[in-house]
């Protein structure tokens, strides 16, 4: 009885030393460039490192990082005359809302920042901001969609990225233009973020004359929606928009596909964007549009700035993108993140826009700074950056649609960014009338790019059942012979 | 709003599939804790275990062993190995070498199973911080037949896999109460727990019946993760906290113990579930109705159900093969 209590006992603090990563408490800050000469401005930042948001987290800090060493690298920051290089102090936060107030706190107080960036989220963006705006602090916020906190009267919180409001307003352009009969479904998880991008995007669509059929918010952690699905197919819907997380907005996509929904276009928030969407979904995948705040394959350029009649500011697309690359070289924190997403984008964006609000207010006084945000209207590698000067929303910058096609993420819209045509119809989509809906499709100006994956994704899509059946062959043959093997043994047991 | 037909009938079908999966999911709680008396925590944990290992392995491999169907034999064959490690570290110390297990050896053995289950939880997330490759959102694009769906009637379309976990659960809930009900093993499994010194007196080891019980509850349970895989499509860590509440509902209703018990009780919650989420389109709804109705059972009827049916059901098929009582 005793060894059992022992061996209890070793149990548990063995599954408390695997389950501690969970628990880590507020780590120590952490800053680069670590020695700085001369004079300097101290950007603080509260980041998610650990936790569920670690991915984003990782991204959006590189993000930054490469963007200050691209700024230190051309001469700094100009305040009045005088210059000044930049500094990032950040601290981890553990993906918890619980951490932000006292590391917001300790990053002003202790550590004397003179700007802050926001941590990524909505919802820590919102645990932070009500410390910045006691300090008149000016927060970035480059991860915070949700439109609510805006409206909450923060004059010291500045949004980057586009509001939720604007997620799906690219998907229904695309749809206006194209698909004259669609007929639109949402499935949606009922969450903050996902439930306010549809309820603006309903409005939207209502604005467009487009026809809404079928609309349903799910409970966040669904993985089964065939419910959802035969009711939106039974009420005609052709166009599918919604999706939440990565594992519910894949696992929605699939089951889509599965029950043989022929749809012309898909947009998906959220799991799309992941290279392991298309690494769990394969063929299914192509043809799955998403909403994105930045892709590596915009076009933003100084000469379409030039053509807007907007001033160019900062690294253009390649620049920094090779100074993402330089940061994962040579800052370990960096190392092996691989191709930027957009939350780094965004997060470079923002210290751009500080960047030049502190040289156009020509002093470090965040309530001047402030003021100038209000007139700065530029293009950036990341887009259009201008803020609403009343709530500090972000009104300038537009979300790009990208879609999988031909197992890479390009993007489709706004055209005068776009990579290429958007596909609809996708004809692994459309099994049995792969013909017909091609012929059909020649209308809309995408043939080009349909008929060239047509070819390619009948192959693969020949294979993928040749294989199926063999592995379940295999399996049943397996499954016949421990049967047997066991049968045997119980027999001779005897 | 009005519900149609077509959509109820769907539903039927659905829930009789997704019941046959619970089913097949609880029979290994129910031979463990109720003919063993211990409480295994660590239940939901080895499913998720199996089937997080097997969408792990298949994105990394796409061979026919690894694909959903061909990992419920290789899940199958490590869950002798999980079973014989949950035995020697959690099960054995404690009641090994006790003829008569009482209360305080279940709460003993209950915690040590909880340790058990836990340490697996943090295993996924150590096993995506040491490698690049295990992911702890995992998913697969793998699906059955060609098309992958079925359209009954005008209306009511189903999907392939689901079809086949349906018909593969039930396999499994039934080879393991064959195995308990009409073999020999069978027999010393249930003799073990009723008076293990008697097994002794007539040569019979009891320390490896115990071993091999857990043994077969642990592999039956594993076995069904790679099923789960197929039905959801992803698994994470977190599925467990769904899986292990919805096993010990079941097990308790059904009638602790008894295996096809479990297993119609498993079809209960399941069609519950399904047919009123075809009914209302809503699942928070759903959920609640259904733990509802087994909240009714469970205080009208606290032993359970079909606690009867395996013995029925066993001396039934002995009469048939000519076997005498």
């Amino acid at each position: 009885m005793r060894k059992g209590l022992n061996i209890v006992l070793v149990l548990t603090l063995a599954s408390l030393v695997a389950l501690a990563p969970a628990y880590t408490l507020v780590s120590m800050a952490a800053t680069y460039p670590t020695t700085v000469s001369g004079n300097v401005i101290k950007i603080g930042m509260p980041i998610s490192l650990s936790g569920k948001f670690a991915t984003e987290g990782h991204q959006a800090l590189c993000g930054v990082i490469a963007t200050i060493m691209w700024i230190n690298d051309h001469g700094g920051v100009n305040v009045n005359g005088k210059t000044y290089k930049l500094q990032l102090i950040y601290y981890d936060d553990a993906s918890s809302a619980n951490n932000e107030p006292s590391i917001v706190q300790k990053l002003i107080t202790q550590d004397h920042v003179n700007f802050l960036l926001a941590p990524y989220s909505s919802g820590l963006t919102s645990a932070a901001a009500p410390i910045a705006e006691q300090y008149h602090v000016i927060m970035l916020s480059h991860g915070g969609a949700s439109n609510a906190i805006f409206q909450k009267g923060y004059h010291y919180l500045v949004q980057i990225l586009s509001p939720a409001s604007e997620y799906f307003t690219g998907a229904l352009e695309i749809i206006k233009q194209y698909i004259p009969d669609a007929k639109i479904a949402f499935i949606y998880a009922n969450d903050k973020f996902a439930s306010s991008v549809v309820q603006y995007a309903e409005q939207k669509a209502k604005q467009m004359g487009l026809d809404v059929v079928y609309s349903k918010a799910y409970e966040v952690g669904t993985s089964d929606f065939s419910t959802f699905i035969s009711a939106a197919k039974a009420a005609g819907a052709n166009v599918l928009l919604g999706g939440g997380h990565f594992a519910d907005g894949k696992a929605l996509v699939k089951q889509a596909h599965d029950l043989g929904w022929h749809l012309k276009f898909i947009a998906i928030l959220v799991a799309p964007a992941e290279p392991a969407f298309y690494q769990q979904l394969d063929d299914i995948a192509n043809g799955v549009a998403y909403p994105s705040q930045w892709e590596p394959g915009v076009k933003y350029s100084p000469q379409l700035a030039k053509q807007m009649g907007l001033e160019w500011f900062g690294p253009t697309v390649q620049e920094w993108i090779s100074y993402f690359n330089k940061a994962q070289s040579e800052v370990s924190i960096c190392k092996g993140i691989g191709t930027p997403s957009y939350h780094a984008a965004e997060a470079g964006a923002a210290v751009l826009f500080l960047v030049k609000a502190i040289e156009s207010a020509g002093t470090l006084d965040n309530a001047k700074v402030r003021q100038a945000m209000n007139n700065i209207d530029i293009m950036t590698f990341f887009g259009r950056l201008k803020i609403d000067p009343k709530t500090g929303l972000q009104i300038g910058h537009k979300m790009v649609v990208a879609q999988w096609q031909n197992g890479k993420r390009v993007v489709v819209w706004p055209p005068e960014v776009a990579q290429a045509k958007p596909l609809i119809a996708p004809p692994n989509w459309w099994p049995s009338t792969a013909t017909t809906s091609t012929a059909s499709m020649s209308s809309t100006s995408a043939s080009a790019t349909t008929s060239s994956t047509t070819s390619t994704s009948s192959v693969t899509s020949s294979t993928t059942t040749k294989k199926t059946s063999k592995a379940v062959l295999w399996g049943s043959i397996i499954v016949i012979i421990i049967v047997i093997i066991v049968g045997v043994w119980l027999a001779v047991r005897k | 709003m009005v519900v149609a037909a077509s959509e109820l009938a769907r539903g039927f079908i659905e829930g009789l599939l997704y019941g046959s999966l619970l089913g097949a999911i609880s029979v290994g709680l129910t031979l463990i804790w109720g003919v063993m008396k211990v409480v295994n925590l660590a239940h939901g944990h080895l499913i998720v275990l199996a089937a997080m290992f097997a969408a792990n392995f298949y994105m990394l491999y796409k061979v026919a062993l690894l694909n959903p169907m061909g990992a419920i034999i290789t899940m199958g064959v490590f869950g002798v190995a999980m079973g014989a490690l949950l035995y020697y570290t959690s099960v054995h110390p404690i009641i090994g070498h006790v003829d008569v297990i009482t209360l305080k050896h279940e709460m003993a053995t209950l915690m040590a199973t909880f340790g058990f289950g836990l340490t697996l939880f943090g295993l996924h997330y150590a096993l995506a911080a040491w490698t690049n490759w295990y992911s702890t959102e995992p998913g697969i694009s793998w699906s059955f037949g060609h098309p992958p769906y079925v359209t009954i009637g005008s209306s009511i379309t189903i999907v392939k896999t689901k079809i086949l976990v349906g018909v593969i659960s039930f396999v499994i809930a039934f080879a393991l109460f064959a195995i308990v009900r009409l073999t020999d093993l069978g027999l010393m499994i249930q003799a073990v727990t009723q008076d293990s010194r008697a097994l002794a007196l007539v040569g019979i080891n009891p320390v490896r019946i115990k071993l091999l019980t857990t043994i077969l509850a642990v592999a039956f349970a594993m076995a069904t993760g790679p099923l789960y895989l197929a039905w959801a499509g992803s698994v994470n860590p977190l599925k467990e906290s769904i899986i292990a509440p919805l096993a010990f509902v079941i097990v308790v209703a059904g009638g602790l113990g008894s295996i096809m018990g479990s297993y119609v009780a498993g079809l209960i919650l399941g069609l519950t579930y399904e047919l009123v989420v075809a009914a209302t389109q809503e699942v928070s709804i759903a959920l609640v109705v259904t733990f509802f109705i087994l909240l009714l059972i469970l205080a009208l009827k606290p032993t359970g159900l079909f606690g009867y049916l395996d013995d029925r059901l066993a001396s039934a098929l002995r009469r048939r093969r000519g076997v005498a009582e």
